[in-house]
């Protein structure tokens, strides 16, 4: 029971991790949007006629295939913490068989509990590869040891391993791992064996949203609000850092914060915003730690701040709730708001298909599309008796773009970020757009990626 | 003239000197100025504010009611949410939800709290007291987190939020925060002018002083009793309310105040609720001091949050040495019989069978190969054993020596760390050998406020150090890289067997755990025939008399710890084995919590127990998978240890010993046990008699002088029943029923205090 009070702040950072991205100035493409995933299925569902279909791999029988969504839900102090990815998955899977089916056949979701630990995460791949064709839909914070999903027998023994298509992966074994692929954007690179790269390296970052915030003060004089929690935590902050300050931003200082903090102990934070005239504050933790520091600053009486930014992490019922303490909050995120539904069908079709939206349940839904656009390019290539591990491997390694049919900005699901962006600002009645204008639109532009080269590790020292 | 410093005074210099070593190698370089001072006093008083209400409320209910509260924050916590629900879901004026929530719903949890549970406790063991409040701990936050799901957005606003609060220098202070300090500094003075200046008050240290004489002189001790736990559940409730504010309303967050608490009242020495309140206050104040002023580097940068478990270690330090305790043996414990060699080696051999046959899937429903998951419930399985394995090095510890200790499994996490860098990266088992040796003195270091304090001070010792472990030890970069990512150790290699969580060894996993952990079992049964464990329960049963015969209660306290860290270490070398990869926060004191818990529950003294607690942990997740996982256990599970551990209140020898006892009576060869059995259904139905018969009397209304004749009349009942046997005279060997020479003086053995049945 771990041990759980630091891990919601951990979900912060998982969040912050997409929050990287790159910047320019130039708002070029407006991507629009469409298309939904009936389309997809039924092109690929025009292959099953008279087929007689096979059990072929582990996870698919002649009528049905079987994909496993693990999450952290359990966990004693944190119920329900990725609750959203597994009822997304469950919203999927009604909604696909209610709509012919994927791969000729019905969807079967089981679900799987990681319980925020690295015992209860191998289990769950030890399961999926007995069970499933795939993991789908996956959030699990603490998935350190990958070697089972990579090399996990399929139906004929070969060690083929088994695809992690996942809505975010924290750990970076995870993210570096062939045998996953990624919704939420991931900053680390990775060696070309999948092996994590230590010490100094090049790590990619969305630097995007500072360019917009500099329409809006042009003279970013900033805080940056570090997860505090835990010694990665604070690592994962530091090519952020590094990337908005190479974007403009000068920093007064770097503050560790917690959600887990009195908000009394934030009156040292608000004090040296104050003394640096700040007047950009970027919170990299999670929101509860945001909502704290924009009550104690108006507590205070902080006035020379004109952008209070936050990552995806701020996109919560909880952080809407407290609208009245974080108005004018900006939050960037990558993919359609649930404020413009009728603007996507796939954003559509998740918001009518979950009673309880959220961000980790719209990336999980997200991947349950990559995991159906991979099954049905099988399909339509080889015909619905090819679904195997090793098939599914491959035809996932083959796209190299996806933007779940335009809800998402696109980006290669095997790793770095999307150059898309909206930003958000919280008014009175929620988020509201601030850019693109456009309903149901993102701004994508390839010079909102940049690089940082540093040691995480190094960097992490010299924050206090 | 001879200059002669007392230890005290000597440990107040060290300390003082390392406080402000501590203070200059890490100074910020801020400079002291006005605005600064002023951020600094304003957030450490604001702070400690905090943590003043909600110590001096756990002051107040130690003093008046002798538990040691540990659910005193999670009741606080769910106070704080009813308080939400009223106030904000449902739109009650701020006066209304106060009186419903402070005025009705507190005193009824606390009043019931004693009628069901705290009564029975009075008498009870430490560990059964500290583990029943434990268990109310994790109850309350169950309750709270299935009641208010967390997902759910949920905000309290302060008082006077609108208004603009005061501003001193440069900072403001809310007037919720004023408000929480003068409630603080308030709520004190109130109580301690209830406990010294009002009958009610003196009434209810006096109950906790001594029950019975308190009732002789007028007091109505079920009535005070009832009071105390009441007002005790007010102060934690209007702390709740105060706080969660500034916390947010998240239960972990509030029911991990409890530590700081803690804290502020060890400076108290739990006595005196103004130390309290300045214990709070200190503590917020040196939070707030290191926040202005101080900049810890990467390698102590955690430090800060160990504040309040520091604070507590250096409160414990200050405490007077406790005395042997002399004229207060209660012949209450019973006279344990010993298992027989012959039955040591039965039980640990059946353990490991029925291990052995689960890993094989011989066992039907609960076999490893129940829902096609072998290797996953192979992998569970080696994880329940490493649990109870730490849970058998309490045993001895906490079962036998009577030292209560919540540092075990923070050992077992240093021992984890050790072995990433002792061998575990090599699969060398000289490394186990290593951690062990390194853990064992570890043990003893923990060991040293216990040749000073005693009972619930080093509870709170081992409470601190398990803090400092989760955050200052583990936490530092040469112990746990926080570059390090995915699995820190190879598999072990150990004669000729690959020793793993890989999937193709976690049978011989599982295996060599179950040998492993039934051979500590079989030396720990055959070790408490032995005189070391005799000389440990001496100690625990009455250190005056283990004194008074020569036995060194320093050496033995240091060799019982020291066994009990080298278990504890052996056990995170295999926690770190089947977890691969190490967190810095995998070892939380929390995390410890459960195990002390379950040992409790089903009975502290005997090593099978630790067999028995896992078994209990591991039925969650089997029946959850049974049961197709059903949303409903999922409340059971957050809310049943909790309940688990409330049950001692009505068994406190533990369920083996209970278990044990019936079925050992269906054998034909233990007479003691249906003997045994027979004397505690005959005492219970004494007692139902006694009640009885004082209930006619109507003795159960205030006691006055107009009643001692009455009370004649009572005793007289209880000497006719002491002229009755009970039971058969055969039963009971070596005392003889109604000749009035009994150890209690009224010519009866007590049950308790039964002799041992050669056997």
């Amino acid at each position: 029971m771990k041990r759980q009070r630091v891990l919601v702040v951990l979900v912060a950072l998982g969040l912050l991790a997409g929050a990287c991205g790159r910047s320019s100035n130039d708002k070029a493409n407006e991507q629009p949007t469409g298309g939904g995933t009936t389309a997809t299925t039924s092109a690929a569902n025009a292959k099953c006629q008279g087929v007689q279909l096979e059990a072929t791999d582990t996870g698919v029988t002649a009528d049905t295939i079987t994909v496993q969504v693990m999450a952290d839900t359990g966990s004693p102090l944190a119920p329900g913490l990725f609750q959203g990815n597994v009822d997304a998955l469950k919203g999927f899977e009604k909604y696909i068989n209610d709509h012919g089916g994927i791969g000729c056949r019905k969807l079967k979701v089981e679900t799987w509990d990681s319980k925020l630990t690295p015992d209860e995460s191998k289990n769950g791949q030890l399961n999926a590869c007995s069970t499933s064709l795939a993991l789908v839909g996956g959030n699990s914070l603490f998935n350190p040891d990958v070697s089972t999903m990579e090399t996990c027998p399929d139906a004929k023994g070969q060690p083929t391993g088994i695809a992690d298509v996942s809505a975010l992966a924290n750990d970076v074994n995870e993210q570096c791992s062939l045998h996953a692929f990624i919704i939420q954007g991931t900053a680390e690179p990775c060696s070309p064996e999948g092996k994590p790269i230590t010490g100094s390296r090049e790590l990619t970052a969305f630097v995007g949203n500072i360019d917009y915030y500099k329409t809006i003060e042009p003279n970013l004089v900033g805080l940056f609000m570090v997860p505090g929690d835990l010694p990665t935590t604070v690592q994962s902050a530091t090519y952020q850092i590094s990337a908005q300050q190479k974007a403009g931003v000068e920093w007064i200082g770097a503050v560790k914060v917690s959600g887990r903090d009195e908000q009394s102990a934030f009156t040292p934070k608000v004090q040296q915003a104050r003394s640096g005239n700040a007047t950009y504050v970027y919170n990299g933790s999670n929101d509860v730690a945001m909502i704290n520091m924009r009550r104690e600053a108006a507590t205070q009486g902080l006035d020379s701040v004109k952008v209070w930014a936050c990552s995806l992490a701020c996109y919560t019922d909880k952080f809407k709730a407290a609208s009245g303490d974080v108005q004018n909050t900006y939050v960037w995120m990558q993919f359609i708001p649930f404020e413009e539904k009728g603007s996507n069908a796939e954003l559509d079709n998740y918001l009518s298909s979950v009673a309880t939206p959220d961000s980790f349940g719209a990336q999980a839904w997200m991947a349950a599309v990559l995991f159906q656009e991979a099954v049905d390019k099988i399909v339509e290539s080889d015909g619905p008796n090819a679904i195997t591990r090793a098939k599914l491997l491959e035809a996932l390694n083959g796209i190299n773009s996806f933007d779940a049919n335009g809800w998402m900005g696109a980006k290669d699901p095997k790793g770095g970020f999307s150059d898309c962006m909206v930003v958000l600002k919280v008014g009175a009645n929620g988020f509201e757009r601030q850019t693109p204008s456009e309903k149901g639109t993102l701004d994508c532009n390839p010079s909102y990626i940049t690089k940082v080269t540093l040691d995480p590790a190094a960097e992490a020292q010299k924050i206090q | 003239m001879r200059l002669k410093l007392s230890p005290k005074a000597i440990a107040a210099v060290v300390v003082a000197a390392l406080v402000l070593y501590v203070i200059v190698a890490n100074w910020a370089g801020n400079p002291i100025n006005a605005k600064n001072l002023t951020t600094f006093l304003v957030v450490g008083i604001s702070l400690g504010g905090i943590y003043a209400i909600l110590a001096g409320g756990l002051v107040m209910t130690y003093a008046t009611t002798g538990i040691f509260n540990f659910a005193h924050a999670s009741i606080g916590c769910f106070l704080a949410f009813a308080y939400w629900q009223c106030s904000v879901k449902w739109g009650w004026p701020t006066l209304v939800s106060l009186v419903a929530v402070l005025g009705i719903l507190a005193p009824a949890i606390g009043i019931g709290l004693d009628r069901l549970i705290m009564r029975r406790l009075r008498d009870a063991s430490l560990v059964v007291q500290l583990m029943v409040t434990v268990g109310l701990m994790l109850s309350f936050m169950g309750i709270t987190l299935t009641i208010w799901k967390p997902t759910t957005a949920r905000t309290l606003p302060q008082f006077f939020r609108d208004s603009s609060g005061v501003k001193i220098g440069e900072v403001t202070a809310t007037w919720h925060r004023i408000i929480t300090v003068v409630v603080a500094i308030g709520v004190a003075a109130l109580l301690r002018w209830l406990l010294y200046r009002t009958r009610l008050g003196i009434s209810m240290r006096a109950v906790v002083d001594s029950r019975s004489l308190a009732g002789l002189t007028g007091a109505k001790p079920s009535v005070v009793s009832g009071t105390s736990w009441a007002v005790g559940c007010m102060t934690a409730g209007l702390a709740g309310i105060l706080i969660a504010p500034e916390t947010g309303l998240v239960v972990e967050n509030l029911a991990l105040l409890i530590v700081v608490a803690a804290a502020a009242a060890a400076i108290a020495q739990l006595k005196s609720i103004p130390w309290a309140i300045a214990g709070g206050l200190l503590i917020g104040l040196a939070k707030s001091f290191t926040a202005v002023f101080e900049k810890f580097d990467q390698n102590w940068s955690y430090a800060p949050e160990a504040i309040p478990a520091v604070v507590l270690f250096i409160a414990l330090l200050f405490l007077p040495e406790a005395r042997l305790e002399t004229g207060k043996v209660k012949l209450t414990k019973r006279t344990e019989r010993l298992t027989k060699p012959w039955e040591a080696l039965l039980g640990s051999a059946v353990v490991f069978a029925i291990v052995f046959a689960w890993a094989h899937g011989w066992i039907p429903w609960f076999g490893t190969t129940f829902g096609q998951r072998s290797d996953v419930w192979l992998g569970r399985g080696a994880y329940f054993m490493v649990l109870g394995v730490i849970t058998l090095s309490l045993v001895p510890l906490i079962g036998w020596a009577g030292q209560v200790s919540f540092a075990n499994f923070a050992i077992a996490g240093i021992g984890a760390v050790l072995f990433s860098h002792f061998g575990g990266q090599n699969g060398d088992p000289i490394g186990i050998v290593l951690v062990m040796a390194v853990c064992a003195p570890l043990g003893l270091l923990v060991a040293l406020p216990a040749l000073r304090l005693k009972g619930l001070y080093l509870a709170l010792a081992t409470m601190a150090f398990a803090e400092f472990t989760d955050k200052v030890i583990v936490r530092h970069p040469n112990m746990i890289d926080p570059s390090a990512s995915g699995n820190l150790f190879e598999p072990l290699k150990l004669f000729g067997f690959r020793i793993s969580t890989d999937a193709g060894d976690r049978q011989a996993f599982v295996i060599f755990l179950a040998a492993v952990f039934c051979l500590f079992m079989l030396g720990f049964m055959l070790m408490r025939r032995g005189r070391f464990a005799r000389r440990w329960i001496a100690l625990s049963d009455s250190p005056a008399a283990s004194a008074t015969i020569g036995v060194n209660l320093t050496v033995q306290k240091m060799l019982v710890f020291a066994l009990s860290g080298a278990v504890a270490g052996f056990a995170g070398c295999m926690l770190g084995l089947s977890s691969g990869a190490l967190r810095v926060d995998s070892f939380p004191l929390f995390a410890g919590l459960p195990l002390v818990l379950l040992l409790a529950v089903q009975g502290v003294r005997y090593p099978i127990a630790a067999f028995m607690a896992v078994v209990g942990l591991a039925l969650f997740p089997a029946v959850n998978e049974l049961l197709g996982k059903p949303s409903w256990l999922s409340a059971i599970e957050l809310i049943g240890p909790g309940i688990a551990a409330v049950t001692m209140a009505f068994r406190p020898e533990g369920a083996v010993f209970y278990a044990g006892r019936d079925l050992a009576g269906l054998l034909p060869w233990r007479r003691d046990a249906r003997e045994e059995k027979e004397l505690a259904t005959a005492k219970l139905r004494e007692q139902d008699i006694g009640r009885d018969e004082i209930g006619e009397l109507g003795l159960t209304r205030a006691f006055t002088a107009d009643k001692v004749s009455q009370l004649d009349r009572v005793l007289w009942v209880a000497d006719e029943l002491d002229e009755t046997p009970l039971v058969p005279e055969a039963s009971v060997v070596g005392g003889s029923p109604g000749d009035g020479h009994g150890p209690n003086g009224n010519g009866r053995t007590p049950v308790g205090a039964a002799p041992e049945v050669t056997t």
